[in-house]
């Protein structure tokens, strides 16, 4: 075990590495580099500018440039938010609670009725249920997250006023149940796609498995097909869906930044459009490293996960 | 049933004769026609196709024509069947534009991250190694950011028109294309044949163009058409989040972009857009799902 | 599983000393081109303490013979079981299984009658310890609590020679070796000490040694406990050792039944002869390479059976008008001795 956690955590020290040299090279993809938002505003002459790149040591050989800002990523400087001055750190740090909330609520509905579905699409095989969990899947697949977004909107908030049509609570009043109420729409639509992906997974895996000898074993022993089923089979078949949830997590990330800017919901996506239309790059930038850092961490933690779970896989000796 | 060790029947033992069903001796079309939802598909996006190329003609409006008495016209009440926008200008008409723009960005952006993923995946499996190492970590790189970030932050750097938007859809969707394509070389080239090409003399370039691509084409069509799928999804949320195909260019996504305020009085600004992106991605991705069923008969079925 | 028959009205017509008796056993499945008939009209009995070896080509039936006994082939629709198969419970009632209802099926497997399968690789559950494997039957059928049924399962590792069991209860499947796996696996079929053992190929995927050490314990724990076992394999080396009486099995169906001695001796189906001479003989190995005759062809498709006997297409004693004219029927050649051949008589007189 320890031998495959400190090579694993190697690997992604390395792919951290080349993460970072992405981003840096993204900052200076722009024409003007980390400086186009000045060029950009007009009112600063090219000496001005010249000076500011003097300043931040943009003449500096493009090597030593990423180090030098590696090595401040790294401490935990990430610069200065443009908009108000905050470190964006804390800008993010102030912002991510909400995405949390909204990926790890969704993420639980997500896999309660998508393996449920996977699971009956599983046993009851080209049912009529398997089928139109199927079609189902594939179309959730496919409608785009904003569209569902309004739809929930128009049907529950418009229509029905059952559900607020954005925002995390109302001012004025916090209470738990208020925000709770507020969570139900971003939720659901930000649980569609998982769903479906839960759903497809569960079924080909319950498929692998309840095809295995050690099923058929379990039932020549007599005891209950349902513990046969949950026992067993669900046992073995929810193993790999550790990975597929480690997997699914950047597109997670982005159905919730969609997700936030339909229901005005104050996470870090939002944080992100709104930075982008400020060109608060130091903003924008921290984000997109915190994110493709934050889908790294949940990889290595899926693979962690998953050699815990597997006796297989050493964490119980031999 | 067959076993290989212990003392057998000797050479008694024969194949076992498992009943298989028939179906394994239908060719690929024929399993492709019986996934009959992929044909459904295909059939759709011929229709969509059609419809968006010689609809416009056809119709009495231009997309961009501005009626100004027919503001906010509701969809099956008058002249314009699908109703009008804010600025009176025909829904129908600019779905069909819009899907031209639509289908061709993803479809273009597909054939550039096919041509990246491709040549990525071909290198770095054929030639393996230090460089083959690097290449694939880069994959794994890329793949770490999600990509509407990614497409997000780029856009807002380098500024949208429509080329651009291609290209940038295509570099942040080419990494799945890599590794199906390296990891297929690399199973293929330990096999015989492309041993033997090397060894009569033939150039990497054409053992890997002509012998080990076309082993390859399969899974590599599976995909193209999940990309299609994918890019037209990806143009469609960056449009609407006002950083992708700009306004007055009409395209599936923008044209939802605004649509959100007109929700209480106008909802069929946002249903017919909305509608005719699902159809589509739907259908490029059960055309993917039956391509790989028939393509591949071990996935069977699942 | 579907009532194609009234249920029997008189399930005990089993003799005192018979454990299991299985009349005109038939096996269909369900496929998109018609029904497959894997099994036709399988009868036996087996006594106490009996071990009765079904041997086989793959696709004979033997496998799914086994499975439908108790019933582990797929369900309803998809697959037909016809006849009848009284099993004599530890209670002493007499049950048919192919009519009984599936809850009660679930009492009687396990504790009644058991299986040993061929992969002992595959056939426990990766996830579960062992102890908890052995002790679930245990758990079910005895109503036993989780610490007394470990307690038994630790016995029972004990008895299949597993050396340190109270250690060994909380390995996981992965940490033994094959030998040992498929001593877990026989574990758990005896640990509510059923009346029958139904063993698939137990010793096929194990090292030649390994197999005889498994053999040995089968033989020695059914000395202990008169269960009745139905042994299922291709190896005739594994049945001279083990069995008490053979049957053969071709196409879905017995073609020739005999107690050991006369089987080996004196085989009377072309089919049973082929087989016995496509097995390389210890004793005659110094004796120079004879060369390993083997049947020539293959089994046919069940779909699309040859007219007449099954065997007639690859038999070297095939006689035109004879053999393709009818399914011979299954005749007594001696009183314990069952062969299904139209030419038995003249190869039981040695004229052909």
């Amino acid at each position: 075990m320890g031998g495959y956690v400190g090579r694993r955590l190697l690997q992604a020290a390395g792919l951290l590495l080349i993460v970072s040299m992405i981003g840096f090279a993204i900052l200076h993809l722009a024409p003007g580099g980390p400086l186009s938002q000045f060029a950009a505003g007009g009112d600063m002459t090219q000496e001005d500018l010249d000076r500011l790149a003097e300043q931040l040591g943009l003449n500096r050989p493009l090597p030593v440039q990423y180090l030098d800002w590696l090595w401040r990523m790294l401490s935990g400087d990430w610069g200065l938010s443009f908009r108000d001055q905050q470190p964006v750190l804390s800008v993010i740090g102030s912002h991510v609670g909400a995405t949390m909330e909204l990926m790890l609520t969704s993420t639980l509905l997500a896999m309660a009725i998508g393996a449920w579905v996977g699971i009956l699409g599983a046993i009851r095989r080209y049912s009529l249920f398997d089928a139109l969990a199927t079609i189902g899947a594939m179309v959730a697949l496919s409608i785009p997250t904003f569209w569902f977004g309004l739809v929930v909107i128009y049907v529950f908030s418009v229509g029905l006023g059952w559900l607020p049509a954005g925002n995390r609570y109302t001012i004025g009043d916090e209470s738990f149940l208020d925000q709770l109420h507020h969570l139900v729409g971003p939720c659901i639509v930000l649980a569609l796609v998982s769903t479906a992906v839960w759903s497809r997974y569960m079924r080909s895996s319950m498929l692998d498995v309840i095809h295995q000898d050690y099923i058929r074993t379990a039932r020549s022993k007599g005891i209950p097909e349902r513990r046969i089923l949950i026992h067993h089979a669900v046992r073995n078949a929810l193993l790999p869906m550790i990975t597929i949830t480690g997997l699914h997590l950047p597109s997670l990330l982005s159905g919730a930044l969609v997700t936030e800017t339909v229901f005005t919901w104050p996470g870090m996506g939002r944080l992100f459009l709104d930075s982008i239309s400020y060109r608060d790059y130091p903003v924008v930038m921290g984000i997109l490293m915190f994110t493709a850092v934050l889908v790294l961490l949940g990889s290595l933690l899926a693979d962690l996960l998953y050699h815990v779970a597997d006796p297989r896989l050493g964490a119980h000796g031999a | 049933m067959s076993g290989a060790s212990g003392a057998p029947l000797g050479s008694a033992v024969v194949e076992e004769a498992r009943p298989r069903p028939a179906r394994r001796r239908d060719g690929p079309l024929q399993r492709f026609m019986r996934h009959r939802l992929a044909v459904f598909g295909a059939a759709v996006i011929a229709l969509l196709a059609l419809a968006c190329a010689i609809g416009p003609l056809l119709l009495p409006f231009t997309d961009t024509e501005i009626d100004i008495m027919q503001r906010f016209a509701p969809p099956f009440s008058g002249v314009h069947l699908l109703g009008t926008d804010p600025l009176g200008r025909d829904i129908l008409a600019r779905i069909l534009m819009a899907g031209r723009i639509s289908l061709s960005v993803g479809f273009a952006a597909m054939v550039i991250s096919m041509l990246i993923g491709i040549t990525v995946g071909l290198v770095a499996g054929y030639y393996g190694g230090w460089l083959g190492t690097v290449l694939m970590r880069f994959v794994d790189a890329m793949l770490c950011f999600p990509s509407i970030f990614l497409l997000l932050a780029v856009s807002s750097l380098v500024g949208p028109a429509v080329g651009s938007i291609i290209v940038l859809i295509a570099i942040t969707s080419w990494m799945e294309v890599a590794r199906i394509v390296e990891a297929q070389i690399r199973a293929l080239k330990a096999r015989d044949f492309a041993v033997a090409a090397e060894a009569l003399g033939a150039s990497d370039a054409r053992v890997m163009l002509r012998e080990l691509l076309p082993n390859a084409i399969a899974p590599i069509v599976v995909a193209a058409t999940l990309n299609v799928a994918h890019a037209i999804l990806a143009e469609s949320y960056i449009s609407f989040l006002g950083y992708g195909i700009q306004p007055p260019t009409p395209s599936w996504g923008n044209m939802l972009d605004n649509a959100q305020s007109y929700l209480t009085s106008a909802p069929w600004l946002a249903i017919f857009p909305g509608a005719a992106i699902t159809l589509a991605v739907t259908s490029f991705n059960v055309i993917g799902d039956g391509l790989r069923d028939a393509l591949d008969p071990r996935s069977g079925g699942r | 599983m579907e009532r194609d028959r009234a249920p029997s009205t008189a399930p005990a017509a089993l003799a005192e000393d018979e454990v299991l008796a299985v009349r005109d056993l038939s096996i269909g499945f369900r496929t998109g081109i018609g029904e497959l008939p894997a099994v036709r009209d399988v009868s036996f009995t087996l006594r106490r303490g009996e071990t009765l070896a079904l041997v086989g080509e793959s696709g004979s039936g033997k496998s799914v013979t086994s499975l439908g006994i108790l019933r582990l082939t797929p369900r309803a629709p998809f697959c037909r079981i016809t006849g009848q198969v009284l099993l004599r419970g530890q209670d002493g009632r007499v049950r048919d299984l192919v009519t009984l209802p599936e809850a009660e099926m679930r009492d009687v497997r396990g504790r009644d009658a058991a299986m040993v399968f061929q992969e002992p690789m595959t056939s426990l559950n990766p996830v579960h310890r062992i102890g908890d494997q052995i002790a679930e039957a245990v758990r079910f059928h005895e109503g036993l609590g989780r610490r007394a049924a470990l307690d038994k399962a630790a016995g029972l590792l004990e008895l299949v020679g597993i050396p340190d069991p109270r250690r060994r209860l909380s390995s996981y499947p992965h940490e033994l070796s094959g030998g040992m796996r498929q001593r877990v696996m026989i574990a758990i079929a005896l640990s509510c000490e059923p009346q029958l053992l139904i063993a698939d190929e137990p010793t096929t995927a194990l090292d030649v040694t390994i197999q005889a050490q498994i053999l040995d314990l089968l033989r020695r724990l059914q000395e202990r406990t008169r269960m009745a076992v139905i042994f299922i394999t291709h190896n005739l080396g594994v049945v001279a050792e083990i069995a008490d009486r053979v049957m053969v099995m071709y196409a879905g169906r017995v073609v020739e039944q005999a107690p050991v001695r006369p089987l080996f001796g004196a085989p009377l189906m072309p089919y049973t002869r082929g087989l016995l001479r496509s097995v390389p003989r210890l004793d005659l190995a110094g004796l120079g390479r004879e060369r390993l005759a083997a049947i020539p062809g293959s089994v046919p498709d069940p779909l699309a059976p040859p007219p007449g006997c099954s065997f007639a297409p690859r038999c070297g004693h095939f006689e035109p008008g004879r053999c393709d004219a009818a399914m011979p029927p299954l005749e007594h050649a001696a009183p314990e001795h069952l062969v299904r051949c139209v030419r038995w008589p003249e190869l039981a007189a040695g004229t052909i």
